[in-house]
This record gives structure tokens, C-alpha cells and sequence, in this order.
């Protein structure tokens, strides 16, 4: 009878990092998942970017097509990535000479063509060019629960990635211009 | 107490009944995700199979064409077990990334075809086929491989859904692709760039290992540095010639009006200058008909044919009153139309060269072949001339030395390129003009001012010959045998003393093409001049909407190149790409 009790004080100290690891296992592979999702998304768009971004002023007039623009890698990339969400992945877009341009993929430009050339001097949409994306996809981690002061947030980066526990997972993907 | 021990028994076997429950949970969980993780890895080699594949069929049909060649022929194709030639070694490369048909128990299964028909995308875009008046941003010869593998499925067997498939598709294309850079230079004999400075909108491509090759003071983009060559390699960097093994600028094999048989006509020029003199027709024999003048004495139109500087006269033989020199240049001092109306595009061979200084040159869409002129140059412009031109290229040609045998290519000079050569040969005046020593090169000038306007051949034209479409854009071509290293008689790089960047010495002086402008030069497409040749600029600043393929730029003064607004006066080159 002296052994009565002795089930849950071992449950207690066993059973918290128990769940603490159940939860980080299960964690770990949602994080890893969204991570895969993205890195597989951002490359679908950088391969979606080459194989169209040339912008052809020939080859729009003749298959009646409209410029590849920002929208459209960023809609390649959203549709690669079953479950990404708009308005919290963050795109930068990366040519060889232009500026970088950095949006959500909720707010990408309609209008202008990416990568942009044949005006003005710059020609990053010619084949042979190298352009880049990289994507950031906040992950809010449940095992922040555990963290102290992850009220303050673990933030890499802190404009786009705001909220207690949230980290932002990269993914980056970079090709040559092909056509 | 009692009643406790009842409950404690009442309660044995629960924990083998929750196990079992939950282990059909778990293991469901478990085999979703086996499935979806190998599906998922499934999906990653069919794309990787299928990008492999089309790759490596379009570039197998790449280089058995060639890059200069005019037509691929699309077989069809079919599933991986019933192709042959390029799309089974594209199915051998799909083979490398673990897809072969029916592979893996009878689930893979691989579908390639060929097509040169326009593409349609997945997501709907289409792709136009390349043809009359689409030459960029079009495909000449498509290969699109279906991977598929069916996959056994654990977790959703019990929901009835027994097998997943996994897919991908690529389409690989033979497309022509516009060539970066407004200068490319490709020097390998040790001239370093030096005018300063050079401003190039596109870029400049320097292709050289040599130090010095860079040139100094660039207000553009540099595109590739040395070394970026690959040594004993010629086709390894892709900043090489983009011209290479395009050959010469061929010439027709018979007359396109079908005047003269299976060569152009020859015309004596009956003194210098052509805009004032009388022009005969000469027949094989070097006899001229006298019937007709074709220069008539005042600003002629004329045709496609040989022109020949020449002292003929009526009653005297063929080598006693023909008295052509080197130094006997043709020239302009009045105007001159070279326009053939019944040959929509025409050919003027200029022997012993041409200078335009002061008089108007009006250029039909042609080629116009300037040979030799020795020291007096192949094509020799002044600030006063006045040259006008749309779909036209000029070719500055020439043997390395004077001729000393008969015009044969054993014992004449070798580096004449064999349609010219033939030329040559066909007319008895030519043969007497190319022992005089009359075609032996020499440096070229060209100083234009602001009223020479002439573009380069226009690759959509209609009326272009199908074997001058690679030349599309150039405006200017020297001679590859114009050089300090030997190029062989069909225009490719005599490599057989040593790789790319040791090519065979020719041993013979270097012409210098002599761009003495200032302001803007007039022509508009791609002057190529490849190795040892260089543009010596004069002291003011050359602008021009060109694209420069030489050795190096030396000389005192600037430039500043911007490439051709017209996308088919850009150089292109034909290449493989992946299109979707």
C-alpha cells in the first residue's frame, strides 16, 4: 500500500518531458514539412521564372500570351505549395542586376515583369542570366509554450516574422535563365 | 479491500484492448506517412527522369543538326520501349535516374515525343513554332517526357484506394536565343583592349585567358572574365564565338537569274569608278559584249554579279589590254544602285575592293563581297560618304597573298573560301584579276559619317536565302581568314596544332579594320571581326546599335555600343532549353 501515489508522481516527472518530446517530435516534423513545402514551392517558381521569364516581345505576339510577371512566379509558387499561405510567405526576387525586390505573395506586382530586361540597360531576363528566390515562411512552434520568454518572440527576421515563438523558415532556389 | 482487488481485476485486459485499438490508428499513420513521403520522393525522380530525358534527346537532335543547320525532323515518338535514335538516348538518361518502362515491377512508365509543331504548356501558355518572320522566343524542335510510376499504397488500401501515381513532365526545346553582350572579345594572341573608355549597354564578354584582355575604364556590365575558357576545349565556355562553325556567308552555286549558268555574271568596270564608267558584261572567256553598257555613264542601277575593275577594249585580247593592278580599286564617286529587279536579293562582288569616298552607294538587301584591294583595302569609306542599306551585309575577303599559279585550289591560295573560289574560276577576267595579285587583303577603313545608314540582313526577310538565316543581324563580316591564325576552307578554326586557345599560326600580317568615326557609325546589326583583327578607333567617341565580335578594341578613342532595338538584327544562337 506504501506504493500508492507512486503512478502519479512518476507520470508527473516522467510524462512532462514526455509530452514536451511528443510535442517537439510532432513539432519538428510540421516545421520540417512546411520547410520541405516551401523549398519544393520556391523552386517550382524559379523553374516556372526560367522557362518564361525571357519575356520575348516575339513570342508574346506570336502565341498571343501576356509578360511573365511578378504574379505569376508568385501564383507558380503558391501552387506548388499546397497549404502556404498568401499573405505570410514572403518572396524576395533576385536578379542580376536589379534591385532586389521583396514582397508577400499576396501583394506581388500584376503589372511588372520579373526578371526585368531590355529596357534601359538591363537584361536579366536573358538566358544565361542567373536569378534567385528565396521564400520566408513564419512557423509558429507550439514548443514555444516551453520556452521562457518566447513572449518576446524568437524572431530571425524581426519585420516579417512578428508573434511569441515564431520562426521564420528560409528556402531559397537559384537557376539560370533558359528561355 | 476486497472490493478493490474486484476492481483491479476488473480492469485487466483494457490496456491490450487500447493498444490494439490505437496500433490500427498508429500503423494507419504510419503507412500515410510511407505513402506520402514515398510518393512524394517518387514525384522528385519522375522529375528528375523526365528533365534528364528531354535534355539529352533535344540536344542529341541539337548536334545532329547542328547549329547552323536548317531543318530536324520530329519522328513522333511513343513510350521509352518502342523509340530509337535521340529520343532512346533520351530514354537512356531517364534509365540513369531510375525510370525505365516498365520498370519496378511493370509500374514506371516513361512517354516521350518530339514535335515541331507550336507547344502548349501545361498551364495553357503556348509556344510558337520558329518559321518565316519568328525566329526568337519560338521552338524549332520540341521533346516532351511523361514520367509515371504507380505506387502501392499502405494507409489508403483500407479506404479502397490501392495505388497513387506519381508524375512529372519536362519539354525540353531547340530554340535560338538572343547572344548577350554589345563586345565580344575573343582575342587569343596577346592584344590587350585598350581604348578607354568603352561603354557597352549589354555588356562586354571577354573570352580571353590572357592577361591584359580586360579592357580598362567599362561603363557596362562585364560578363565573363578571364579565364573563363576551358583549354583544348572549343565548345567548352559559352562566351566563345558565337559564330563558330557557321563558316562564310555562302555565296549562290548558280546565278540567281539564271543569266550566266552556275555562276553570278561577271561585269569589266571599263576604268575605276563605277557611278561614270562603262560596264560590259563579260562572258567565261573574258571576252566582253559590248552590246550593252550597264554603267551607261550616269548614276546605274545594277545587278547581282562579279564586278572587276578592267582595261578591256573592243578588239584587244583578254591579257594583252586587261591591266589590272592591286592598286586598282573600284570606286563611287557618283551614285550607284545595286539593285537587281528580277533577283529580290542580290549578290555584288567587289574585286580588288571598293572605296566609296564622296559618292552615294544605295544597297539593295544583298551580300556584297569586297575581296582584296591589297593596300588600298577591301572597302574604304570617307566622312563624306553617303551609303544607304536595309538587309544588307558586307564582307571584307581577301587572299593571303597575291596569286603566282592558276586559280586552282591545290596550287592558288587555300584560304579563299571555296564558293568564292569557285567564282573565281568560273570566269576567265576573274582568273586574270586574282593573278594580277589584285585580291590580296589588306586593311580596311571605314570612317563614316552621318549619312551612311545601313542595317544588316534581316533574317525574317522573305526574300532571304534559307543558307543566310544563321548570318541573321551581321552588317559587317570580315573574312575568318583574315587572321593571324588558319582557319580551315569551311570557316571552322584550324585546331590541329593544338587546342582553342593555341590555334595554327597562319603567319601572314594582320589586317587592321580601321573604324576612324566619330559620332555615330551608320550601321546598325553585328560587325564580326574574330580573331587578331581589332577596330581601331580614332580620337572622337564611336557610337553604334551593334554588337561587336572582334579580337580586341585598341586605338585612341571611346565607344559606346547599345545592342539593335530590332531583336533579328541581335546575334542568336541556336541552344537547348528547357520550356517547361
Amino acid at each position: 500500500m506504501r506504493k500508492r501515489g507512486n503512478a502519479t508522481i512518476e507520470f508527473t516527472l516522467v510524462g512532462i518531458p514526455l509530452v514536451f518530446v511528443l510535442i517537439s517530435t510532432i513539432e519538428m516534423a510540421r516545421g520540417m514539412w512546411i520547410y520541405h513545402t516551401l523549398a519544393y514551392a520556391v523552386k517550382e517558381g524559379t523553374r516556372y521564372a526560367v522557362a518564361r521569364g525571357q519575356n520575348n516581345s516575339i513570342q508574346l505576339a506570336q502565341s498571343g500570351s501576356t509578360p511573365t510577371t511578378y504574379n505569376d512566379v508568385c501564383n507558380a509558387v503558391v501552387q506548388a505549395g499546397a497549404g502556404l499561405l498568401r499573405e505570410d510567405l514572403t518572396l524576395t526576387f533576385h536578379s542580376a542586376t536589379a534591385a532586389d525586390v521583396t514582397t508577400t505573395a499576396d501583394k506581388c506586382s500584376a503589372s511588372q515583369t520579373w526578371p526585368p530586361g531590355d529596357s534601359a540597360g538591363v537584361i536579366d531576363n536573358q538566358p544565361g542570366q542567373t536569378i534567385s528566390l528565396t521564400g520566408l515562411y513564419p512557423f509558429v512552434s507550439a514548443i514555444s509554450m516551453f520556452w521562457p520568454g518566447a513572449g518576446k518572440g524568437m524572431t530571425f527576421q524581426p519585420l516579417i516574422c512578428k508573434g511569441a515563438g515564431t520562426l521564420c523558415l528560409p528556402a531559397a532556389s537559384q537557376d539560370v535563365m533558359q528561355f | 479491500m476486497e472490493h478493490a482487488m474486484k476492481l483491479g481485476r476488473g480492469r485487466r485486459g483494457q490496456a491490450l484492448l487500447l493498444v490494439t485499438l490505437s496500433l490500427f490508428a498508429m500503423c494507419g499513420l504510419l503507412g500515410l506517412a510511407v505513402d506520402l513521403g514515398w510518393s512524394y520522393f517518387v514525384k522528385k525522380s519522375a522529375q528528375s527522369a523526365a528533365d534528364a530525358a528531354a535534355l539529352a534527346a533535344a540536344y542529341q537532335a541539337l548536334s545532329a543538326v547542328g547549329e547552323t543547320g536548317t531543318t530536324f525532323t520530329a519522328t513522333g515518338g511513343g513510350d521509352c520501349d518502342g523509340v530509337t535514335g535521340n529520343l532512346l538516348a533520351g530514354c537512356h538518361y531517364a534509365e540513369q535516374n531510375y525510370f525505365t518502362p516498365g520498370g519496378n515491377g511493370g509500374r514506371q512508365k516513361i512517354n516521350i515525343r518530339d514535335s515541331l509543331a507550336a507547344l502548349t504548356r501545361q498551364d495553357l501558355t503556348t509556344v510558337p513554332p520558329c518559321g518565316a518572320g519568328v525566329l526568337v522566343g519560338c521552338v524549332e524542335y520540341t521533346v516532351t517526357v511523361r514520367t509515371v510510376e504507380t505506387i502501392p499504397q499502405l494507409f489508403s488500401a483500407i479506404l479502397g484506394n490501392g495505388a497513387a501515381l506519381s508524375s512529372a513532365r519536362a519539354t525540353a526545346a531547340v530554340v535560338q536565343e538572343l547572344v548577350n553582350g554589345s563586345l565580344i572579345l575573343l582575342d587569343r594572341n596577346g592584344v590587350d583592349a585598350v581604348a578607354s573608355p568603352i561603354g557597352v549597354q549589354a555588356g562586354v564578354v571577354v573570352a580571353s585567358t590572357l592577361p591584359g584582355a580586360i579592357p580598362k575604364g567599362v561603363a557596362g556590365p562585364i560578363f565573363a572574365m578571364n579565364p573563363v575558357a576551358s583549354p583544348g576545349l572549343p565548345d567548352g565556355p559559352q562566351f566563345l564565338d558565337p559564330m563558330r562553325g557557321y563558316g562564310q556567308p555562302p555565296l549562290p552555286t548558280t546565278d540567281p537569274d539564271g543569266q550566266c549558268g552556275k555562276s553570278l555574271c561577271t561585269y569589266a568596270v571599263i576604268g575605276i569608278d563605277m557611278s561614270s564608267s562603262s560596264i560590259f558584261r563579260v562572258g567565261v572567256d573574258g571576252v566582253a559584249d559590248t552590246s550593252r553598257d550597264y554603267g551607261g555613264g550616269g548614276s546605274p542601277t545594277l545587278p547581282s554579279g562579279n564586278y572587276v575593275p578592267s582595261a578591256w577594249a573592243p578588239g584587244c585580247g583578254l591579257t594583252s589590254c586587261h591591266s589590272v593592278t592591286p592598286s586598282n580599286q573600284l570606286s563611287i564617286g557618283g551614285t550607284v544602285t545595286f539593285n537587281d529587279p528580277s533577283v529580290p536579293f542580290g549578290y555584288y562582288l567587289f574585286y580588288g575592293g571598293l572605296s566609296v569616298s564622296g559618292g552615294k552607294m544605295v544597297m539593295g538587301q544583298g551580300e556584297y563581297v569586297f575581296i582584296g584591294g591589297g593596300a588600298a583595302g577591301a572597302l574604304t569609306t570617307s566622312s563624306t560618304s553617303d551609303i544607304e542599306g536595309t538587309g544588307a551585309i558586307l564582307i571584307l575577303t581577301g587572299a593571303s597573298g597575291p596569286f603566282t599559279g592558276t586559280v586552282t585550289t591545290a596550287s592558288g591560295p587555300t584560304d579563299l573560301y571555296p564558293s568564292l573560289l569557285t567564282q573565281i574560276n568560273s570566269n576567265e577576267l576573274l582568273v586574270v584579276a586574282a593573278e594580277a595579285g589584285q585580291l590580296a587583303f589588306g586593311p580596311s577603313s571605314l570612317s563614316t559619317g552621318p549619312k551612311v545608314n545601313v542595317s544588316g540582313l534581316d533574317p525574317t526577310s522573305s526574300v532571304l536565302p534559307l543558307n543566310l538565316i544563321p548570318f541573321g543581324g551581321i552588317v559587317l563580316w570580315q573574312d575568318q581568314a583574315d587572321s593571324t591564325v588558319n582557319y580551315l576552307p569551311d570557316g571552322n578554326i584550324d585546331l590541329s596544332c593544338g587546342g582553342i586557345n593555341t590555334p595554327c599560326p597562319k603567319g601572314v600580317a594582320n589586317p587592321v579594320l580601321n573604324v576612324g568615326a566619330s559620332g555615330n557609325l551608320g550601321l546598325t546589326g553585328t560587325i564580326y571581326q574574330p580573331r587578331g583583327a581589332w577596330i581601331n578607333i580614332g580620337t572622337g567617341t564611336l557610337t553604334g546599335n551593334l554588337q561587336v565580335i572582334t579580337g580586341a578594341v585598341t586605338g585612341g578613342g571611346g565607344v559606346n555600343l547599345s545592342v539593335p532595338a530590332n531583336l533579328n538584327l541581335r546575334l542568336r544562337r541556336r541552344v537547348v532549353a528547357l520550356i517547361e
